[in-house]
């Protein structure tokens, strides 16, 4: 965990419904050094969204919710890792997944995603 | 027993829970309803309370049989893997004896992941972060 560099600056927005996976990533997100910011539904995640600044960074627990940023050109253009339980879906991806982890994910892999997709 | 009418689209719902029952669509016989509810809120039809099959939650997604058990286990061990890892972080230089049970309980975790998981097969080979076995 400690290859990492601490990005204070950083924040990630983390979309995951499963209260104590929310709860604990987001836990380990900010010890790591990253600013989190949380929601547990769709909805949740739209109004945090729309906030300024929005997320440098998003992580979402479903394929389902991969449309977060449709219709707003900065959103669209956030970085979305997808950790997921389940296959994707057949039909066509949103074009900012920049990858895909399954879960159970190793805390590392997830990190390093996250270190090589920041701006 | 309290009894409501509702037409198709139409909800019902249980705020203190919290949780919202949509009437999605009827047909003769058969009325489809969609839950919404905390994940933890078990929901379960009546003849599966007889022991024919397990409990879904709301978080659940109707799928194939097998992949529920499978996304389940998933949710679960990814949740054991987190906990486990705040956990260490938390802990830092513990004692040795610690760091052992810590390291003995994350190569079960590790094994079970080996033996109950195993990738989908219709991911995204250029999107997947592949962990090690």
């Amino acid at each position: 965990l400690s290859l990492y560099p601490r990005r204070s600056l950083s924040s990630i927005l983390l979309v995951e419904d499963d209260d104590f996976g929310r709860e604990t990533l987001g836990h380990i997100l900010e010890t790591v050094g990253y600013c989190v910011q949380l929601a547990a539904t769709q909805a949740e995640a739209f109004q945090r969204l729309h906030r300024a600044p929005p997320p440098a960074l998003i992580i979402l627990n479903l394929w389902e919710r991969t449309d977060l940023g449709r219709g707003a050109p900065l959103l669209e253009r956030i970085p979305v890792i997808v950790v997921s339980a389940g296959a994707p879906p057949s039909r066509p991806r949103a074009k900012n997944i920049v990858a895909h982890l399954e879960k159970p994910v190793a805390v590392t892999d997830l990190l390093a995603a996250i270190h090589a997709h920041l701006r | 027993m309290l009894v409501l009418s509702r037409r198709p689209d139409e909800k019902i719902l249980l705020p203190t829970v919290p949780a919202v029952i949509k009437v999605i669509s009827t047909q003769a016989g058969l009325v489809r309803i969609g839950i919404e509810a905390p994940a933890h809120v078990p929901i379960v039809r009546e003849e599966l309370c007889r022991g024919d099959r397990t409990t879904r939650t709301a978080s659940e997604p109707a799928d194939a049989p097998g992949s529920d058990l499978r996304h389940a286990v998933r949710n679960r061990l990814n949740n054991l893997v987190l906990g486990l890892t705040l956990l260490r972080m938390q802990l830092g230089d513990c004692d040795p004896n610690v760091q052992t049970t810590l390291a003995g309980i994350e190569d079960e975790l590790q094994a079970l992941r080996r033996h109950v998981v195993s990738p989908s097969s219709e991911t995204d080979p250029d999107l997947v972060v592949r962990t090690p076995a």
